[in-house]
């Protein structure tokens, strides 16, 4: 039982932090009330229009495309760190998923996911 | 160290199918008319049929009890086995895959919806369920499974502009995304208590901990793994308790997807829970034996008593899946109590002669629907025998066969289910199989009565095609043929084999 006593006060000291610095901060502030205090960003650019705007969905794709072609390629990496060790295997395998990748890549651009205008 | 040996060629089936979904995704792409899309669409049923050729091919080749590794990481680990089960199993979803397929050219006609992705998706998710088939390791069971879920979510969402389908699939999303958390939180506990991700490694670990301490000795975090893993391929295998998304999933999507979704992902999924089961947690089949038969009981009863209450078919023919699933999991209890394969093969038996049976009654639908009308109301089998008598009589077979009446597949898949309870003592099952089956049949008839007894008022005009007859006439023969005489079949399926000596 004596061995969880670190988690213990590990989980005290957590508990008590919040409430802790909370408590500090409204104690030591200057208390000074503006109007600017209710502004998302006190300093900065004004803000000039409602947030919330539409966007474009086109944002939505790009984006989408964007994460999926940055996420696959880091796979390039782990087989860049054991490339001595996969040897030819491991070769064909990264050309098989770089040729995999082309093909998405392919369809997302014949189907017009990149155009901008329209 | 060699990373993929020389039986690298037993993955053909699945070299096959990536090769010609990636060309369909391409192809899809490509600007054209509507006979481009059904040029991709016989092109998938050909590489459907190739597939289907080799993965025959290799099962000949393989000895009985033959476990082959394909897959073989640097450490030593077997990523991917073929054996006669893997390949059995394959048959059934490419065979699943083939009928859906032919069964899909009228939907697409008469919803206007042809895509070249929609052949994309079923062929990279039936890519996905044959790695679940033969994976070997808990990570490589999850890649297959999200290779085929993710397909599968966004076919149940293809009428994208109806309501319906597009809640449907919400659904299923989002339980599926959160079922596949659950997998990998079970799998990482069991890695944890056994130091593996491998099944042979968690076997070996298993029985080394049995029989140095004892069954008493497996500790807490191995049965909460097992347990959460449990849910992931419970939810998969849509039994009760987590079947909620099945009926709105499977009404919401196109028929010929819900088709392919109550047999072959299903089946996908019994295959990958019983090569977890049966290779790997064999050793603590204590700890599993009880939870799978409550939620078989739970699946027979609460199917089949929801699918009286239905008054749509497609939604009846839901929780029918349900309570079917139900039925199939008996055999893996039977297997789990007594370490023979026995239950193993009346599981494989029952998944084959369920597509079949299931695939057809689907296809019925499929037959009835036509514009403004998914043909899935009771309503639109009214007076069918005397306006098409032979596609009721084929209704009728898929529907006694559902129901377990002899001769039909149906029948011989319950027997072997109900023999492998008995055999393992598991009386209690084999009682609520027996009793629940014959609730079942109150709605099976509720439709023969609807197709006898009543009159259509206007009756629609609808047309079959030859792809849909040809796949109709198909499931038709062999859930006749299984009936009939079995005995081939039932040899064919006893290659199977999982339970390691």
């Amino acid at each position: 039982m004596l061995s969880y006593l670190p988690i213990g006060i590990f989980v005290a000291i957590a508990l008590a932090i919040v409430p802790l610095t909370m408590g500090l901060g409204w104690l030591l502030r200057p208390k000074r009330y503006d109007p600017v205090k209710l502004e998302p960003y006190e300093c900065g650019i004004e803000v000039h229009d409602t947030l919330r705007g539409k966007v474009s969905v086109h944002f939505y794709l790009v984006a989408v495309v964007f994460l999926v072609f940055d996420v696959e390629t880091i796979f390039l990496l782990p087989w860049a760190v054991a490339f001595d060790r996969l040897k030819l295997f491991g070769f064909v395998e990264v050309v098989v998923f770089l040729a995999l990748l082309v093909a998405a890549y392919v369809y997302v651009w014949m189907k017009g996911a990149l155009r901008w205008e329209e | 160290m060699p990373v993929l040996n020389h039986f690298w060629h037993l993955m053909s089936p699945e070299w096959v199918l990536v090769i010609f979904g990636t060309l369909f995704l391409v192809l899809s792409a490509v600007p054209g008319g509507k006979n481009l899309r059904v040029g991709i669409g016989v092109l998938a049923v050909a590489g459907m049929a190739v597939a289907l050729a080799l993965v025959f091919q290799t099962l000949t080749a393989l000895g009985p009890g033959m476990k082959v590794p394909v897959l073989i990481g640097l450490n030593g680990d077997v990523g991917l086995v073929v054996d006669p089960f893997s390949q059995i199993l394959k048959v059934i979803f490419l065979v699943g895959g083939v009928i859906t397929l032919l069964m899909s050219f009228k939907s697409l006609e008469v919803e206007k919806a042809w895509t070249g992705e929609y052949f994309t998706f079923i062929t990279f998710a039936i890519f996905g369920m044959m790695v679940m088939a033969s994976g070997n390791d808990l990570l490589t069971l999850w890649v297959g499974l999200e290779t085929m879920a993710l397909s599968v979510y966004v076919l149940a969402a293809y009428l994208r502009r109806k309501e319906h389908s597009v809640e449907g699939a919400t659904k299923y999303f989002l339980l599926g995304a959160f079922s596949s958390g659950f997998y990998l939180y079970g799998a990482s506990l069991i890695y944890g208590a056994t130091g593996s991700v491998h099944l042979d490694a968690i076997r070996a670990s298993l029985l080394q901990s049995v029989e140095q301490g004892g069954v008493k000795s497996i500790g807490f975090p191995m049965g909460a793994g097992l347990v959460i893993m449990a849910v992931a391929l419970l939810f998969k295998a849509a039994l009760v308790p987590f079947h909620w998304w099945t009926p709105d999933a499977y009404e919401g999507a196109i028929t010929p997807v819900t088709a392919f979704m109550s047999v072959a992902p299903k089946a996908a999924a019994f295959a990958m829970a019983m090569r977890i089961f049966v290779v790997g947690l064999l050793p603590v089949s204590h700890l599993w034996v009880g939870l799978l038969a409550i939620v078989a009981i739970l699946s027979m009863a609460w199917g089949n008593i929801a699918a009286m209450l239905q008054d749509n078919v497609k939604r009846m023919l839901a929780y029918s899946s349900i309570a079917h699933a139900g039925y199939a999991l008996i055999g893996l209890v039977a297997t789990g109590a007594t370490g023979t394969d026995q239950g193993v093969r009346a599981v494989v038996f029952y998944l084959l002669a369920y597509a079949f049976m299931n695939l057809g009654a689907f296809g019925l639908v499929i037959y009835l629907q036509r514009d403004g009308s998914a043909g899935d109301s009771f309503e639109d089998f009214d007076g069918l025998v005397r306006r098409r008598p032979w596609m009721a009589a084929l209704m009728i077979v898929f529907l006694l066969s559902l129901g377990g009446i002899p001769p039909t597949a149906g029948f011989m898949g319950k027997l072997l289910i109900f023999y492998a309870a008995v055999t393992a003592k598991l009386y209690l099952l084999a009682v609520v199989l027996a009793v629940t089956s014959v609730i079942g049949m109150y709605y099976y008839f509720r439709l023969i009565l609807h197709m006898f007894l009543k009159e259509a008022e206007t009756p629609a005009e609808v047309q079959a095609g030859r792809p849909l007859a040809f796949a109709l006439s198909l499931c038709g023969l062999f859930v006749l043929a299984i009936g009939l005489y079995g005995q081939p079949f039932v040899d064919w399926v006893s290659r199977a084999a999982l339970v390691v000596r």
